[in-house]
């Protein structure tokens, strides 16, 4: 704690004011602290955006964080209020919400009425530009006067006014000094989003940059000597801070009560529904599951948090019975109450799982439930029902801070400084996708890389300044599922704001400063392929007329796993990665918890901590099955004796250092947060101690603390892991027992995914499944089942409106389409839409596109129509045609010739990014086999170490983190795919063919060893007879 | 004929010694065009030039010359105009009107090879196509080296090209690929009509390019006019004056030839052939076209005073760029404004005194630093009658304190004392400092010439207030400026 300081700063605006301030509410608690300040005033504009992380970081250095926010008038005048209790917090957030409720996203614009009915509790401090009389009213006896000195000749006439004014109204004046910055050098970063904010560049701003740089935290004595003249000015801050007490710990937080029927309590209720579906789930209720449950519900009640299982199994229960698809997942999985209460699927006690884990006495917070929703319309049916539920001002989404990564960092300070589009275009795709970046892979090298000389003046501010801007806020955007409620107000506890999306409302903290202030959380999120499942469920019973429950498939179905370990798991959830893919032949599940690890393995945490290839051997019988310490066996048993899991090593911590379950959850939460390195190597420290007194010492030791460290980037829990993996069975069981509506519920739900559509379909086909292509006289907008085929939906056809698609559908309902100029007119379709449909065929069964004279399939597969299509097409839309619309010129005949086999796939991949036809690699294959090319199902035949070369077009490309700079490609011919790994020095030599060729020849050392395959390629190079293919997934 | 890599080509015509080098062409920071030899050693265009230099130092950078662009292209139409008057210049291309040359050659293909050869000896690698109309000559040329197209053999001879040689525009291209048009027989044999329908007026025109039915007339480009007068002295002429009596004659002639043409005279090209050997080549510029000879003549008498011949000159040639006078329409309410010949003249003789860019209207830049600004071309007020026509008002005239700037800023001597300025003293102004308002600190420029200073208004001991300023880069005092 600092000694007495004579000064507080009362305005010092944070990154969280967006574009106005460049330096993080962290920075700025640390640089107060520097300068030996009790207190100051985090006023961001519009809202209390940095208020947690400003809070918290003073707390640290006992520093008093006083709130308070710069607001908007709605004469555009600016206010500045500072919060004296918590009341006048309430009134604060009150203010804010109602100021941006009903406005334009950015907008805030707060009403003198307002501030009336709110001003209690908040003293403001005004520039006397705007409403001093009504302010006067207002706030009598808590309004000053602002004023400033920053060394502006300007300004100080202006000082002189204020003087004058607050002597004529008898007002306190008080001084600060506006602070955007936490030290000097951060002013030309403050330039620079100035500039991004006006639109401008730095030529041109003028005086919109800073006259000088002087709104920095300055020191007591500075400001002291500034204004000498004015030592009341300076007095009156102290007076403030003395005055406004209030800090963050103070929220006044409650969580909603559940409105229990019957005039019982929260707890009997809960306790009720547990038992009710205790008696659901075990058949029987053991002794073992009774006290289960029994401690659980105990320590619920110890904690108070009856609650918040009842909010949590009401939205359940709402998805139940409006038939959602709902899966709680992470940690809630380790509780048999939440197994009990359908929140989750996997039975904690069967599984063994840690309760700990999930919720212990020591943590002190509320535990975290996470539910997984189908995607798309029927989770943000669910999310209606939330806000309905607790109205409009008691629950809300939290945001999602969007900060400045490299490439966007680079790409605004690039227009800023005046560099030219082409070079700051050139500079971002230097800096690409992957998430490896090797030591050489630094700014300064990819900007001499994109041809920018580092000698050039501006091309050095740019690598400063993006050095400084990284990491810091840009906007603020909206969490994808987390809802946070409220007992009575959420307006009260923080602000809300409208999101983008219509119906949405939003706090202005992220999810881990709601964490840090303790306000609970509920995440509700999309699940691509629970929207799958949602969606193939009614499928098979339309098609095939079969019921499935989900909840009940055959356990452990031989056609299932067969297809799980020979790899074939493209479309399915979790182990359709490339990764995954190489693993599965090794591992070979055979049963449900060999999926629960097979999920868990590749993972940044097994990888980096080497744990997947030990674990794999062992499973071969290739390693003995040892343990660190014998004290660690019953934990690590069932993984072979390598950890795998979050509840293993806090298991870990537990027995062989001591660890009490609170200390070991403490412990996962340091790993897994991106705030607490610090933290993690305190816990080290005791995880040694306690490790050395129980005798655990040496290598052991060593052993031990590597297998808990990897976790820090990303370890799963096996609760999570094994909710995941009833999803990655019922995926499989899907696909290998009803391929066709399993494929059409994927294709309509894409974007998800590692796969492109085009890969999903060749799968499709591969399985037997049979697909027909885009026709405007059948398709729907989304893919369909058509006799056990799919039909592929309109909205494949690129550039095709949906509103269109779906008015082209409705029309041919009403009635067939007699012409292609038909279908233009009632579909509304452009002439860039009716060129699309044209050449992909799907014009193809209309009217006049049909040459009557060539009804035979040979015909019409010659593209004979597609050309026609073409023809007529391109008539439309002519002016002086529209007489002639409906009438085809038959004298006219089809001038233009059939597209040959090798054109239809080139204007199938171009017009929807996949073809029905035959894959463009088999035209190719007569000239590849010449050469001696394989194909990619004949790898698996030929020995390891054979030198060979393969062919495919190139679906994935990956550079994983913590793959030290290795690059992998996946191809796909005809026959399935081939996996390629490249060195880093081979990818930096020939990275251009690598990340940019669609198709590629590559040859090398063929790696086959326990059913996977793959080649060590040493040269490549493009496939230039493919004329198109679609585009590849690149990514980490 | 066209000429293919006209940036490449152009260089190496003005420099002989570039021809076979590993020549890249630039404009700005990137490549825009490249040698056969620089493209071996796998620079290609769109490269930056850094980009160009890290992978190709021994290859030799030059920028795009508009100048030899328009030289090379001005010896084709030389070129041109040997074999027939009708010549028609566009971009990258000269067209010539051959179809009454029978009598000096045997045939068309002679007439090509001829067009080849002598465009060789220009130092330029020309394709030559002939053909009855503009337009299949063009893409005759397209096609090969030097290709002949018989009179009446167009569509034969077109079929087989590939379609791109009509230089269809971008979207009609990407409709014949659709088609599975790429040719120009396969053009050609689609119905003429459907084209037209479904392509509008380019799509009739390529159509009737295929079939060899072109019709686009020739445009030949007009003589340029020349206004040159010249003249030799019986002996060398050491001073300005008598050659400025002998260009006075010499401009009265000029202006009456531009008179009947109705031009009036702009820049003027001045070479004097020295004595004994050498020239002195100048240009005198002229602000407004003018026929006054009164106004050229005192550009002249300037440039020579300003800067004199080297030697006595032996000999004059005068030309001028001819130009169309400016008209200024006046209004019956207003006063004249100055004459544009006057006004152009006199700016013309000042920028020749202190130079350009120091003659002009100051505009203030929107900037922290108080005296940012830069100059703008001088235009002549407007000047409002008011209701009282005795007084004239210049718009915006208002009385301030005003502060007397020093041009440059005065270096100065400072004394301070704990931080307070106690003295200043520099070139005739000095004193102890009474008072002093400040510091003011500006910051300007920081991302490339960075400049911080403190501004202070000081009452100095002898009576004045001025400003001054401490540049804190180079820890100097300035005194800025008096306040009047």
């Amino acid at each position: 704690m600092a000694g007495y300081c004579d000064y507080v700063e009362l305005r010092a605006a944070s990154a969280f004011s967006f574009l106005r301030a460049s330096s993080l509410p962290e920075d700025l608690a640390d640089r107060a602290a520097e300068l030996g300040y009790n207190a100051m005033a985090l006023v961001d504009r519009d809202g209390v955006y940095g208020a947690p992380r400003f809070h918290g970081r003073a707390r640290k250095h006992g520093l008093h964080a006083m709130v308070g926010s710069d607001l908007t008038l709605e004469d555009g005048g600016r206010l500045m209020v500072l919060v004296q209790n918590q009341g006048g917090y309430k009134n604060l957030c009150r203010v804010v919400t109602n100021a941006k409720a009903g406005r334009p996203k950015g907008e805030t614009s707060v009403t003198l009425d307002d501030l009336e009915r709110h001003a209690s509790g908040l003293i403001a401090v005004s520039d006397g530009k705007s409403a001093l009389d009504r302010l006067s009213g207002i706030f009598p006896g808590a309004l000053y006067l602002e004023i400033g000195r920053h060394h502006d000749a300007e300004e100080e006439r202006r000082n002189r006014a204020t003087v004058a004014l607050a002597r004529q109204r008898q007002l306190p004046l008080v001084a600060t000094n506006d602070v955007r910055y936490a030290k000097a050098s951060g002013v030309d970063l403050c330039d620079v989003l100035a500039c991004i904010r006006e639109k401008t560049n730095l030529d041109d701003a003028g005086t919109l940059l800073s006259a000088n740089a002087e709104r920095h935290l300055k020191s007591a004595a500075e400001m002291r000597m500034l204004f000498r003249d004015l030592p009341d000015a300076v007095d009156n801050t102290l007076e403030i801070a003395a005055r406004c007490g209030f800090t963050l710990e103070d929220l006044g937080y409650q969580f909603p009560i559940y409105p229990v029927p019957d005039g019982g309590s929260e707890m009997s209720y809960l306790t009720h529904l547990v038992h009710e579906g205790a008696r659901r789930r075990y058949r029987p209720i053991t002794p073992r599951v009774a006290a289960q449950i029994e401690r659980e519900l105990g320590l619920i009640a110890k904690l108070d948090l009856a609650g918040y299982f009842l909010i949590v199994w009401d939205i359940v229960d709402y998805c139940n019975r409006r038939g959602l698809l709902v899966q709680g997942r992470g940690s809630a999985a380790n509780s048999s109450v939440c197994y009990a209460l359908g929140i989750t699927a996997v039975d904690p006690i069967g599984m063994e799982l840690l309760f700990e884990r999930f919720l212990s006495e020591e943590r002190g917070e509320w535990p975290d439930i996470d539910l997984d929703l189908p995607s798309g319309d029927r989770r943000e049916e669910v999310i209606q029902y939330v806000y309905k539920k607790y109205g409009a001002r008691g629950c809300a989404m939290t945001a999602n801070c969007i900060t400045y990564r490299p490439r966007s960092a680079v790409r605004e300070i690039g227009k800023v400084l005046g560099l030219t589009g082409t070079e700051i275009d050139r500079l971002s795709k230097r800096i690409g996708p992957y998430e490896f970046q090797a030591r050489d892979d630094t700014l300064a090298e990819q900007l001499t890389g994109s041809g920018l000389s580092l000698d050039d003046g501006r091309v050095k501010q740019l690598l400063r300044l993006a050095g400084q801007m990284m990491g810091l806020p840009r906007h603020l955007g909206q969490h994808s599922g987390g809802m946070v409620m409220c007992a009575g107000r959420l307006d009260e506890v923080v602000p809300l704001e409208p999101a983008s999306m219509p119906g949405r409302v939003v706090v202005q903290w992220d999810k881990d400063d709601c964490a840090d202030m303790g306000i609970i959380k509920i995440d509700l999120l999309g699940l691509g392929m629970m929207a799958v499942l949602a969606d193939a469920v009614p499928l098979v019973r339309a098609h095939e007329g079969i019921e499935i429950d989900l909840a009940h498939l055959p356990p452990d179905d031989p056609k299932t796993y067969a297809m799980i370990q020979k790899a074939d798991t493209v479309g399915v959830f979790q182990i359709e990665s490339r990764a995954q893919m190489a693993t599965l032949p090794r591992m070979r599940p055979e049963r449900f918890y060999d999926l629960v690890v097979e999920v868990a393995i590749i993972r940044p945490g097994p990888i980096v901590g080497q744990m997947v290839h030990p674990y794999l051997k062992r499973r071969a019988g290739r390693e003995a099955v040892t343990y660190a310490h014998p004290s660690l066996r019953p934990i690590l048993q069932r993984t072979l004796g390598v950890p795998l899991f979050q509840e293993q090593l806090m298991r870990v911590a537990m027995v062989a250092a001591g660890f009490s379950g609170g200390q070991a959850e403490e412990l996962r939460r340091a790993m897994g947060s991106k705030r607490s390195q610090e933290r993690m190597r305190a816990l080290e420290a005791e995880l040694r101690s306690g490790m050395a007194k129980n005798g655990i010492v040496g290598k052991a030791q060593d052993d031990i603390v590597l297998g808990i460290k990897s976790f820090a980037l990303y370890g799963f829990p096996e609760s999570h892991s094994a909710s995941f993996a009833l999803l990655v069975y019922a995926s499989c069981y899907l696909k290998a027992h009803h391929p066709a509506a399993f494929y059409t519920a994927l294709l309509n739900n894409w974007p998800m995914g590692f796969y492109h559509p085009a890969t999903l379909i060749t799968d499709a086909r591969r399985r037997g499944v049979k697909l027909r292509p885009i026709d405007v006289t059948r398709s729907g907008w989304l893919c369909t089942i058509e006799e056990g085929a799919i039909r592929i939906g309109l909205r494949y056809a690129a550039g095709l409106r949906q509103a269109c698609g779906e008015q082209l559908v409705r029309a041919r309902d009403e009635r067939a389409f007699a012409s292609v100029a038909d279908v233009a007119r009632r579909s509304g379709a452009s002439p860039a839409e009716m060129t699309t449909l044209a050449s992909i065929g799907a014009l193809n069964a209309v009217g006049d596109a049909k040459d009557d004279a060539a009804k035979d399939d040979a015909a019409k597969e010659g593209g004979l129509t597609r050309r026609r299509a073409l023809w007529q097409t391109a008539a439309l839309g002519r002016s002086g045609n529209e007489l002639f619309g409906g009438v085809s010129d038959r004298r006219e005949g089809m001038p233009l010739d059939d597209m040959t086999l090798k054109e239809r796939l080139t204007a199938d991949f171009q017009g929807t990014g996949m073809t029905t036809g035959p894959h463009p690699i088999s035209l190719v294959r007569p000239l590849l086999t010449a050469r001696g090319i394989v194909r990619a199902a004949d790898l698996a035949t030929l020995p390891d170490g054979t030198r060979v070369e393969t062919a495919g077009t190139v679906v994935v490309r990956q550079r994983p983190g913590t793959a030290k700079g290795f690059f992998f490609i996946t191809l796909e011919d005809e026959t399935g795919f081939s996996n390629a790994i490249i060195t880093p020095q081979r990818f930096a030599t020939d990275r251009t063919v690598l990340t940019t060729a669609a198709a590629l020849v590559i040859g090398g050392t063929l790696q086959n060893q326990d059913g996977v395959v793959s080649v060590k390629a040493d040269h490549f190079a493009a496939l230039r007879e493919i004329g198109a293919a679609a585009p590849s997934h690149d990514f980490h | 004929m066209l000429v293919p890599h006209l940036d490449v080509q152009s260089l190496e015509r003005g420099d002989p010694e570039l021809a076979g080098a590993p020549l890249v062409v630039c404009e700005g920071r990137d490549v825009i065009d490249l040698s056969p030899a620089a493209r071996k050693l796998g620079l290609r265009p769109g490269m930056t030039i850094f980009q160009a230099r890290s992978a190709a130092p021994e290859a030799v950078y030059r920028a795009r010359s508009p100048e030899l662009i328009r030289s090379a292209e001005g010896a084709l139409v030389d070129l041109g105009q040997s074999f027939s008057p009708r010549v028609e210049q566009s971009a990258g291309a000269i067209c010539v009107d051959v179809s009454d040359l029978g009598r000096l050659f045997d045939d068309e293909a002679q007439i090509a090879n001829a067009l080849f050869v002598g465009a060789r000896k220009l130092g330029l690698a020309v394709r030559v196509g002939i053909a009855a109309d503009k337009t299949t000559a063009r893409v005759a040329a397209r096609a090969g080296e030097v290709v002949v197209v018989p009179p009446g053999r167009e569509p034969p001879f077109l079929a087989p090209l590939p379609v791109e040689l009509l230089e269809p525009s971008p979207e009609t291209l990407e409709t014949f690929r659709r088609w599975g048009v790429h040719t120009i027989g396969e053009l050609e044999a689609l119905p003429a009509g459907g084209v037209a329908v479904r392509l509008g007026a380019e799509g009739a025109l390529l159509a009737r390019v295929a079939r060899g039915q072109a019709d686009s007339p020739l445009t030949p480009c007009a003589e340029p006019l020349v206004f040159e007068e010249a003249i030799d002295f019986d002996w060398p002429v050491e001073n300005v004056e008598p050659l400025l009596f002998v260009l006075r004659r010499m401009l009265d002639n000029l202006v009456a030839r531009l008179a009947c043409r109705a031009l009036a005279s702009g820049d003027l090209g001045i070479t004097m052939k020295l004595s004994p050997r050498g020239r002195d080549v100048r240009t005198v510029p002229v602000a407004a076209p003018t026929r006054d000879v009164a106004t050229l003549l005192s550009l002249v008498r300037l440039a020579l005073e300003t800067s004199p011949p080297a030697n006595a000159v032996e000999g004059l040639v005068v030309r001028t760029a001819p130009a169309r006078t400016r008209s200024a329409q006046l209004s019956f309410f207003e006063p004249a404004g100055p004459s544009p010949d006057k006004l152009a003249s006199t700016i013309a003789r000042l920028a020749a005194l202190v130079g350009e860019t120091r003659v002009g209207a100051p505009v203030m830049l929107d900037r922290h630093l108080p005296d940012a600004f830069t100059m703008q071309p001088f235009n002549a007020p407007r000047v409002k009658l008011t209701a009282d026509s005795s007084q004239l008002t210049v718009a915006g005239d208002a009385r301030a304190l005003a502060l007397h700037s020093l041009r440059p800023p005065v270096q100065a001597d400072a004394r301070l004392d704990r931080g307070e300025l106690r003295y200043l003293a520099g070139q005739g102004i000095g004193g102890q400092v009474l008072a002093a308002a400040g510091p003011f600190r500006v910051r300007d420029g920081w991302w490339q010439l960075p400049v911080t200073r403190d501004y202070y208004d000081v009452h100095l001991s002898d009576g004045a207030i001025y400003r001054v300023f401490h540049d804190l880069h180079g820890d100097s005092w300035h005194i800025d400026g008096c306040y009047e």
